[in-house]
């Protein structure tokens, strides 16, 4: 692959997958670890794909795969069986808990989604992929996509409902910045 | 189909319409039509969703990530059966720091191809690399790198020729030849070793130049026949055990 093509390949997705990464992986220096390490992968495996169309599936598939391989080393890896069901209603006050978040909190909220759902519901929202492209690019059924959908975005609520309540409950006296109270 | 059930399948329904058509959804999507809970619930899951998304892609992307992977890439671009192993690049991040602080700290007398060399001999250290040769083949010289006692430094037993024939690992670096040698003593050292008549006058008067940014270090150095580069990851302090007094380097 030519130095140009390579280049392009990395433009046109480097951003999504950092994004994908750090969802997965919680760190800023773990993110970038991934993403260079699934671009490396490419570099040296990435010519036997056939269809470049299908090289962002791949290169997705590569860096969950990378993550989990990565979890796995750390024995951290989370048993889906053990994972309660929750409750599949969206109340109109978490649209607008949302609102008031930007960017980086909103990421802090998917982060403590639990891992296994935590990667179809960033490929979801980040990447606007279908749940037939989310079960290609994490190899699993689309009803289990389907289902991790559904309880990744339960304890999304969750995780946003709960900070909307602890900012509610902190008074913050006039000229104090934020996490200076310590 | 129940309503809950409408809302299991619906929670994989893209915000923006993106699957309208879509087989799977269009019997609950026809459900919510009618049903007035249901379409008020599909509007608020919708709304959550739009915001999350939309927000999710605010998150910045650090600045030196993009560099970091091209340099990673363009190590690893190279022909495949040359490399025995595959090793992370997540070090390429300090690489391209390296790089940048390398641009600004240049001393005068250094030159750019020296920059490359050192730069090339970096790269090296951070990607897969080919098994070197023993060092029992390289006689003398092998002797001398393996000895913890011994300094490099400005007499060492170098016949290129000779590394050439017993197979020596020989880069082109901005078309000119540079031969390497891997040897471990407490850590593990990438020589470098290029004629001095490929460099100009100018860059032959350098002086012994130690270059350190992170775990990455080098020293270069030059002789009467050769400009030498060692590099390594252990820093800067392993780097300056290993070769002679930068007084010494400097004798030539």
């Amino acid at each position: 692959m030519s130095s140009a093509v390579f280049t392009q390949l990395v433009d046109a997705h480097y951003e999504a997958l950092y994004r994908f990464a750090l969802s997965l992986a919680r760190r800023e220096a773990d993110a970038c670890d991934l993403v260079q390490q699934t671009f490396y992968i490419w570099a040296t495996k990435g010519h036997a794909l056939r269809d470049s169309a299908k090289a962002k599936t791949w290169l997705f598939t590569t860096l969950y795969r990378e993550f989990l391989r990565g979890r796995r080393r750390d024995g951290r890896i989370t048993a889906i069986e053990d994972l309660p069901p929750e409750q599949q209603d969206t109340a109109a006050e978490s649209v607008d808990q949302v609102r008031r978040l930007d960017g980086v909190q909103v990421m802090e909220m998917l982060q403590e989604v639990d891992e296994v759902f935590r990667a179809p519901l960033t490929l979801f929202y980040l990447e606007d992929l279908s749940y037939q492209e989310i079960a290609d690019t994490l190899e699993v059924p689309i009803g289990t996509v389907m289902s991790r959908l559904s309880r990744g975005k339960s304890q999304l609520r969750a995780a946003i409902t709960r900070r909307a309540n602890h900012s509610a409950q902190v008074v913050q006296f006039p000229g104090m910045r934020k996490g200076a109270a310590s | 189909m129940t309503s809950e059930q409408a809302r299991f399948v619906l929670q994989a329904c893209r915000p923006h319409g993106q699957d309208a058509a879509d087989p799977a959804f269009i019997e609950a999507l026809a459900q919510a039509d009618r049903d007035p809970e249901l379409r008020a619930w599909l509007e608020r899951e919708r709304a959550f969703d739009s915001q999350v998304s939309g927000k999710c892609k605010q998150v910045a992307i650090p600045a030196s990530l993009r560099a970091s992977i091209l340099a990673g890439g363009r190590v690893s671009r190279r022909p495949r059966s040359a490399w025995r192993s595959l090793v992370g690049i997540g070090l390429a991040a300090s690489f391209a720091l390296f790089f940048g602080t390398m641009a600004v700290s240049r001393l005068s007398g250094s030159d750019a191809y020296l920059d490359e060399l050192v730069q090339h001999g970096l790269m090296e250290m951070t990607g897969p690399h080919p098994r070197g040769q023993p060092l029992d083949g390289y006689g003398e010289l092998g002797a001398l790198l393996r000895d913890p006692s011994q300094r490099l430094g400005t007499a060492m037993p170098i016949d290129l020729n000779r590394l050439r024939e017993i197979g020596c690992r020989s880069l082109q670096v901005a078309g000119k030849e540079v031969f390497e040698i891997c040897f471990r003593r407490d850590s593990y050292y990438h020589l470098y070793i290029a004629r001095r008549a490929d460099f100009s006058c100018r860059e032959c008067e350098i002086e012994p130049m130690f270059r350190e940014r992170g775990e990455f270090a080098s020293v270069s150095w030059v002789d009467d026949q050769h400009v030498f580069v060692l590099v390594s990851r252990a820093g800067l302090d392993a780097v300056k055990k290993v070769v002679a007094d930068p007084a010494v380097l400097a004798m030539r």
